[in-house]
């Protein structure tokens, strides 16, 4: 039955309006999703405390905290591009033996006062300083001097050609000078957050920046941080609605969080897995005994058992990320227990040999991955004893390499490759490990390395390093470590910063 | 009375002495390196000597000890050497919070201990006084950490009656407040503790019951005449009291060093919490500081608990 002229007409009408109604609804909901709110209280859960808000120290949980309070002169994007942050632009002169910085005007640190030259200059004095430099000491020994030109401008001189500046320029923060006195204590940066207060065990309240330099930022009114000693009653507190966001979650939560939670893992690459074989004592004194635990060490079990997939195997310090990386170091020894056993009798242990491998009770994993290494080489002969040590134990014998065999973790490879030996087993000069006997190829690779400008020798360079380090097997590389952050689905614009720093200024709630 | 409390005071001066120089010696025996974990395990050693000589660990353990006697002495007990705050500023903050879950926890204790060794002793073999044996037997060997993640999942997780984890104050002092709202954070963490300890002192108060009621005054009260009720709370109680409260005060004693496990479960920022962590990261002042005030502590309620002796026992009198 044909309707009539009358009742189509109003039909259409009908219609038209209900279309327009619903394209109008969906566009406003699309809008909403991408224009971030303003306002709102981030309650943000950590596995432990902050150790101090001194920016100079990377320990601990203070680098993924480093970024709410502070700034840095550049940064790094995902795909390894510097951008501008503090300094606005720069001069990079052609022998790579000197960089002028322009700063960006109008910066202002939390107590109000305009950042200039001299405060980024009385930075670099500090971060040089040994008893003051903590670890960004180690990344400022090329300097050779820091000169203020004028009140936004200041000139980096370097001794020698230095293609790693910008990992130093994107790792020291900028405080003011008039706090170093109470760096431990209270954070005087540029970041897009100010502290209220610190409760040492209990919280941190961090407020609303109203001077950043970035306008529009940060979304969040307040960050209330609560420090966890116990990750599980942690990842109970997030499921129960007591927290927004987590961030260390246990790898073995990553399939529940999975079901209802956003994850992030931060960048690939930034950190990995090791285990050192001291050649200072037996059977490590051996190159085939070395060798012979990168074929028992088995790293497809220990991502899938111990990091729950969150971490992929690998024999490559740098992750794919770098132009330091090449396919065929990524996996370069396979998990082959009858090689093993040829290697080790080869160093002279055809009857087997006993081991003993550290790991530190501050971070379970790595004792979970000294089980497995400790199982699988038993089939090769070789027999481990396990011994597990808390951090105010283990670190000094780490620095003075007091130890046969240690898992443990290093990073420094995802940015510029000669980074990677700011790390002490990977040192060139001064190795606790090898004394003045490093090997010759790793070392006039390494060091050749980290004073040319063109980046495809580099490139050769770097493989002949790696290919170095490889052979030797005092540092096993065994797999990348992601940290996982887990968050309800209202939290938005969550990112990190290539070392790993939480990047809240974008952060926005959306309930 | 007086010159008792007077004697105890004096003997306890040698005991704090003698107990900081010993914890002194111990924290730089033991292995471990506070310089090393602000320094960072890629220290080269150049900067840990100067990092070692800013914190002053470069100097003989003598010389340190005195300086820190002598400040101590002075109400200075050092600073962390790794977030810089001052150590009297941390127990200040932390202390009223292990006060509270403490006294919670004992008001739990008390309040559950009492019925049940009292029907465990005077019912042994009636329904109520197997459950009350059963009770005390669960709680003496359930571990706190199973018990404190439990209480979380259930009642705070699962049936979202209470927080699973958190802590505000119930009292402050400046200005005056009481705030009855946060009593629901001390709810799990005090039933977690408190059931420990109250299977505790109900096994104490059960033995102690059953010997006092087979004396020669309670026959004799019971052949006045007198009802059990009467007998047992206004005749045998009070001396089976002595018992559970030298347990009581050893307890108290003990929890002034914070409970570590259930803080860490519940996150509550207690002395417990404060003491591991700074065992882990080998923060000496803090250590030093708090085991003096845990000596201190102990010293102080063994004299509480010997003047509430001569209340519940007229017999014993202190000259």
């Amino acid at each position: 039955m044909k309707l009539s002229s009358y009742r189509y007409s109003w039909t259409l009408v009908f219609g038209i309006m209900l279309t327009f109604f619903v394209v109008w609804g969906m566009a406003v909901s699309t809008v909403d999703a991408q224009n971030p709110k303003q306002g709102g209280t981030l309650i943000l859960g950590a596995s432990g405390d902050i150790l101090s808000f001194d920016a100079y120290h990377y320990g601990w949980l203070n680098s993924r905290n480093q970024k709410i309070v502070y700034n840095h002169l550049v940064r790094y994007t995902h795909d390894n591009e510097v951008q501008p942050e503090l300094a606005e632009k720069w001069d990079v002169a052609d022998d790579g033996k000197s960089i002028v910085l322009h700063l960006r005007k109008g910066v202002k640190f939390h107590n109000g006062r305009e950042m200039t030259s001299d405060d980024v200059a009385a930075n670099f004095t500090r971060a040089r300083s040994k008893a003051y430099g903590r670890h960004v000491y180690q990344m400022t020994l090329t300097i050779d001097d820091v000169e203020v030109l004028d009140k936004y401008t200041l000139k980096i001189f370097y001794e020698t050609p230095t293609p790693a500046m910008f990992d130093t320029l994107s790792r020291l923060a900028i405080v003011a000078p008039e706090a170093f006195y109470d760096i431990k204590k209270t954070a005087v940066g540029t970041g897009p957050f100010r502290v209220k207060e610190w409760i040492p065990g209990d919280h941190i309240i961090y407020e609303r920046n109203p001077d950043y330099w970035e306008k529009g930022l940060p979304y969040l009114d307040k960050i209330m941080f609560r420090p966890y000693t116990d990750t599980d009653a942690m990842v109970l507190a997030l499921e129960s609605g007591e927290l927004d966001m987590i961030e260390g979650a246990p790898y073995k939560d990553v399939s529940l969080l999975q079901k209802n939670f956003s994850l992030n893992t931060g960048h690939p690459g930034f950190l990995f897995y090791t285990l050192y074989l001291s050649p200072n004592f037996e059977p490590w004194n051996k190159k085939e005994a070395r060798q012979a635990v990168q074929y028992c060490l088995n790293r497809k079990a220990i991502s899938d058992a111990v990091l729950f997939g969150t971490g992929e195997p690998t024999t490559s310090p740098f992750p794919p990320s770098s132009f330091a990386w090449q396919e065929k170091f990524e996996l370069f020894y396979s998990f082959n227990i009858e090689k093993a056993k040829e290697l080790i009798a080869a160093a002279g242990y055809e009857g087997g040999v006993k081991a003993t491998v550290m790991a530190c009770t501050a971070y379970p994993e790595l004792a979970e991955m000294a089980q497995i290494l400790k199982s699988d080489c038993a089939q090769a002969g070789i027999e481990f004893e396990i011994k597990n040590l808390d951090p105010a134990e283990w670190y000094p014998i780490l620095q003075k390499a007091k130890y046969p065999a240690t898992f443990s973790f290093a990073s420094m490879g995802h940015l510029d490759p000669s980074q990677v030996v700011m790390g002490s087993v990977y040192r060139i000069q001064n190795n606790p490990l090898w004394g003045d006997k490093l090997p010759k190829a790793y070392q006039e690779a390494a060091l050749k390395g980290q004073s040319i400008m063109d980046r495809e020798e580099r490139k050769q360079l770097y493989g002949k390093f790696q290919q170095a380090l490889l052979d030797e097997s005092w540092a096993l590389v065994v797999a990348r470590k992601s940290p996982i952050f887990a968050m309800t689905k209202s939290v938005k614009g969550f990112d990190t910063s290539v070392d790993c720093a939480m990047l809240l200024d974008r952060v926005w709630l959306d309930k | 009375m007086i010159a008792y409390i007077l004697r105890r005071v004096l003997q306890a001066i040698p005991v704090i002495v003698i107990t900081s120089l010993l914890i002194f010696m111990m924290l730089r025996a033991i292995p471990g390196d506070p310089a090393a974990v602000i320094c960072g395990p890629d220290c080269p050693k150049e900067q840990l000597d100067a990092v070692r000589r800013e914190m002053g660990l470069d100097r003989p353990w003598y010389t340190q000890y005195v300086i820190w006697l002598w400040r101590a002495l002075q109400g200075d007990l050092g600073r962390s050497f790794i977030n810089d705050f001052p150590v009297s500023e941390l127990l200040r903050r932390t202390l009223p919070v292990t006060l509270e879950l403490t006294f919670c926890a004992f008001f739990i204790a008390i309040v559950v201990c009492l019925p049940v060794g009292l029907v465990a002793a005077v019912k042994p073999r009636s329904v109520l006084g197997v459950s009350a044996n059963y009770f005390t037997s669960l709680g003496l060997a359930v571990p706190t950490f199973w018990l404190g993640i439990l209480l979380a999942l259930f009642f705070g997780f699962k049936l979202g009656l209470l927080p699973v984890s958190g802590y505000k104050r119930v009292m402050e002092f400046s200005p005056f407040r009481f705030n009855p709202q946060n009593l629901k954070f001390l709810v799990l963490p005090s039933v977690n503790l408190g059931i420990g300890i109250s299977a505790i002192l109900a096994r104490f108060l059960k033995s102690s019951l059953e010997e006092v009621l087979t004396a020669d005054y309670v026959r004799t009260a019971r052949a006045k005449g007198l009802k059990e009720r009467v007998v047992i709370t206004r005749h045998a109680l009070k001396n089976s009291l002595i018992t559970v409260v030298t347990v009581l005060g050893l307890q108290l004693g003990a929890f002034m060093g914070g409970a570590v496990v259930t803080e860490a479960i519940f996150r509550i920022p207690g002395l417990g919490n404060l003491f591991w962590q700074a065992v882990l990261k080998r923060d000496y002042f803090i250590v030093q500081g708090l085991v003096l005030f845990i000596v201190i502590s102990f010293l102080v309620i063994n004299l509480i608990t010997d003047l509430v002796y001569a209340f519940l026992d007229p017999r014993i009198r202190y000259r």
